[in-house]
């Protein structure tokens, strides 16, 4: 049977525009125009020009938690993504710690709101475990109110987002370093270079677009977490977790501020969209590379 | 235009597929014989007696069904409530708080004057004018009393007073007395679960109206005087001390209502502020503890009515978008009928309507209702009784003083600012 109308195509494509359309294109739309209004989210709008976005950039809370999404950012650079190609690294330099690999992926598997209420616990004053430890071997003084204190919720943050996703690097990096080729880890070993050698100057630089990719993720998927701060600490104590997804819900569900909480996420969504357009460029111009 | 096959299955591919998108919108709302009543969540008992009451009104209404919408209690106070109320499917009558909230309903247009449903019903019979007029502003009965609420007290282990031959406070002094003997034995006075801000937030709520006076702690959270009042900042000066001293729970910003409730039943501080609701917590997680509660004790020198009680009044509001307000008004008759309300005193509720009083109570229930009405002044809570972000800007200053982060000054004007941007 031959398709001889122009239409055909369209038609088969229909379907996935409309859902797209519907729950991707018009609800971005819809963000971007309510950035540009007053609107408790009932009644009339008042249109607003850029007050929003003025705003957003005048509000301490909303900066802070620029701020603190950055520290998050670099702190989960090292510990998602430099730790899980450290684990990479070591699991396929022995192999009998092949089996540990499903041990680090395990967290990955856990749904974030069970994460974040296993650590509650854990970090828990009176009954966690970590306290409860500290206490135990008798250093009790460093006993800490960990998620309640602002000097240390974000860095515990941090370690617990470490934590839950290094696995997921470690399985995108061992993937990428079993494909590094057998006979240049071979020639390496025959021209003497040892296990550290083979990982840091051969394999690492190898898989140097997978690397790259793993920051993006990290980075952007920074810019965009919302659970473990909402759930471990809500954004406090004191703003000190702030990050602008939080906030956002504040403003939007909760002061009903919704042409506030609009610009503020199209504020997050360029930052999202910068950030790939430089990685993008960066990667465009160093093309010469030694992958594989 | 004429089609061939193959044009004419892709249509019927994308008719289907766009069928589901359109069909389930017209099913949900085709012409149904459901009343939709949406609230906060409830306790497994608590969904019992209404689901009874559901059940005494489809009896009576033969093909019309109830529907009980019931979500987290945070959530629905939070984006819940506006949730459902924007949905296609609104309830169409639905829990909250009398205060500026409910207000704001109704100048959203998510309220229908009661007052003309309830003149040819029996729930007149039912609440006294009295109790009716809670729900009265502006001329319209905008909401449907249900129950009474009282938002703050302060609960303790009378075995632990026993033990350290202690008697319920009278005044601020007697309970710094109470918390510098508590300290003295090793223990933490207060337990207080902060991490949401509304249980300091109700606490303190008080302790502010009592100092500064009723009219302006209503004032600030109305936006008709300035936050950064000197009264007030001399107010949050009570829990600087309090933090100080080591009388609260090192940390109360951490932990939320439930730890501090177990940290309570645990004796792990024997002091709790919380509201009326403890009653039927405690007898589910610490049956064989015994607690009573004290009010706010006197604040020396305080402008405010010492004897007030913070509290609330909630209810119902019938929602103008709603075609079925007269079968709603049936089923309130049944849910506000002498033999459910025996239930829902059972279940923990403290009903408002005419029966309650004779019905049978706790001990403790009945020292709270008599409290509540014996009380010269309600005080309402930030959170239920005023605007979300005013709730909000007061809480945050509260948190930052348990913290020990700010001045008073500085968590006063930094509540300004937070209330000056919108």
């Amino acid at each position: 049977m031959k398709a001889n109308k122009t239409s055909t195509p369209y038609l088969f494509l229909s379907p996935a525009l409309i859902i797209y359309g519907v729950t991707v294109l018009i609800p971005i739309l819809g963000t971007f125009l309510l950035s540009f209004v007053h609107w408790s989210g009932f009644g009339s709008f008042q249109f607003a020009w850029i007050s929003n976005f003025t705003r957003a950039f005048t509000d301490s809370v909303f900066i802070h938690s620029l701020g603190h999404v950055l520290l998050y950012i670099v702190a989960t650079l090292i510990l998602e993504v430099a730790f899980g190609l450290l684990l990479a690294g070591i699991v396929t330099s022995h192999k009998s710690l092949n089996k540990y690999r499903v041990l680090f992926f395990i967290p990955v598997l856990l749904p974030t709101v069970v994460i974040s209420v296993l650590w509650r616990s854990i970090l828990n004053f009176d009954y966690g475990l970590l306290n409860g430890f500290l206490r135990m071997i008798g250093l009790g003084n460093f006993s800490h109110i960990w998620l309640g204190d602002s000097n240390f919720s974000m860095w515990a943050i941090c370690l617990i987002s470490g934590w839950n996703f290094s696995g997921f690097y470690l399985a995108i990096f061992y993937a990428g370093l079993q494909r590094v080729p057998g006979e240049i880890v071979e020639a390496a070993k025959l021209d003497g270079a040892d296990e550290k050698t083979i990982l840091w100057k051969i394999k690492v630089p190898m898989i140097r677009r997978i690397t790259e990719i793993a920051a993006l993720i990290c980075i952007t998927g920074g810019i965009q977490s919302f659970d473990l701060f909402y759930i471990l600490t809500g954004g406090g104590p004191f703003h000190a977790t702030e990050v602008p997804t939080t906030y956002m819900v504040q403003k939007v569900f909760q002061d009903q501020e919704v042409g506030y909480g609009a610009a503020l996420a199209i504020i997050v969504t360029t930052l999202v969209v910068v950030v790939g357009l430089i990685f993008s460029r960066m990667r465009r111009k160093n093309q010469v590379s030694l992958e594989y | 235009m004429k089609l061939n096959k193959f044009a004419q299955r892709n249509f019927l591919i994308l008719a289907v597929t766009s069928s589901f998108l359109v069909i389930p919108n017209y099913v949900s709302n085709a012409g149904d014989q459901v009343i939709r009543i949406a609230q906060e969540n409830f306790a497994a008992t608590q969904f019992k007696v209404f689901k009874d009451a559901a059940a005494i009104y489809e009896k009576a209404n033969p093909g019309w069904k109830v529907d009980l919408v019931q979500q987290d209690g945070a959530l629905y106070e939070s984006i819940g409530e506006t949730n459902l109320l924007k949905g296609n499917n609104s309830p169409d009558a639905y829990f909250d708080w009398i205060g500026a909230g409910s207000n704001l309903r109704f100048q959203q247009g998510f309220g229908s004057d009661i007052a003309p449903y309830l003149a040819k019903s029996k729930l007149t019979t039912y609440l006294s004018s009295s109790v009716l007029s809670r729900g009265q502003l502006n001329g319209k009965q905008q909401i449907l009393p249900f129950s009474s609420d009282v938002s703050n007290v302060i609960w303790y282990d009378t075995d632990e007073f026993k033990k350290y031959n202690l008697t319920p406070p009278k005044t601020w002094a007697d309970l710094i007395a109470i918390c510098a003997k508590f300290k003295a034995a090793g223990k933490t006075c207060f337990s207080i679960g902060n991490k949401d801000k509304w249980v300091a937030g109700n606490f303190f709520a008080h302790l502010y109206s009592r100092t500064i006076g009723d009219d302006l702690y209503g004032n600030i959270l109305s936006l008709k005087s300035p936050i950064t009042d000197p009264k007030l900042a001399t107010a949050l000066g009570y829990i600087t001390d309090l933090v100080k001293k080591g009388y609260v729970n090192s940390d109360v910003n951490a932990i939320n209502d439930q730890e501090a409730e177990t940290k309570f039943f645990n004796n792990g501080g024997e002091l709790l502020p919380m509201g009326s609701w403890l009653i039927g917590i405690a007898q589910d997680q610490a049956p064989k503890k015994h607690i009573d509660f004290f009010n706010l004790p006197a604040i020396p020198g305080g402008l405010g009515d010492q004897s007030s009680v913070l509290g609330t009044t909630t209810g119902y509001i019938f929602n103008a978008k709603s075609k079925h307000l007269d079968q709603v008004t049936k089923f309130f008759e049944a849910l506000y009928s002498p033999q459910i309300t025996k239930e829902l005193i059972s279940a923990g509720y403290s009903p408002l309507t005419k029966d309650a009083t004779i019905s049978s109570q706790t001990a403790l229930e009945q020292k709270l209702v008599v409290m509540f009405n014996k009380a010269t002044h309600i005080v309402p809570p930030p959170d239920t009784g005023y605007g979300q972000k005013e709730a909000d800007a007061l809480n945050s200053a509260t948190a930052e003083m348990l913290g020990l982060v700010k001045t008073p000054n500085a968590a006063l004007t930094e509540a300004a600012a937070a209330l000056k941007t919108k």
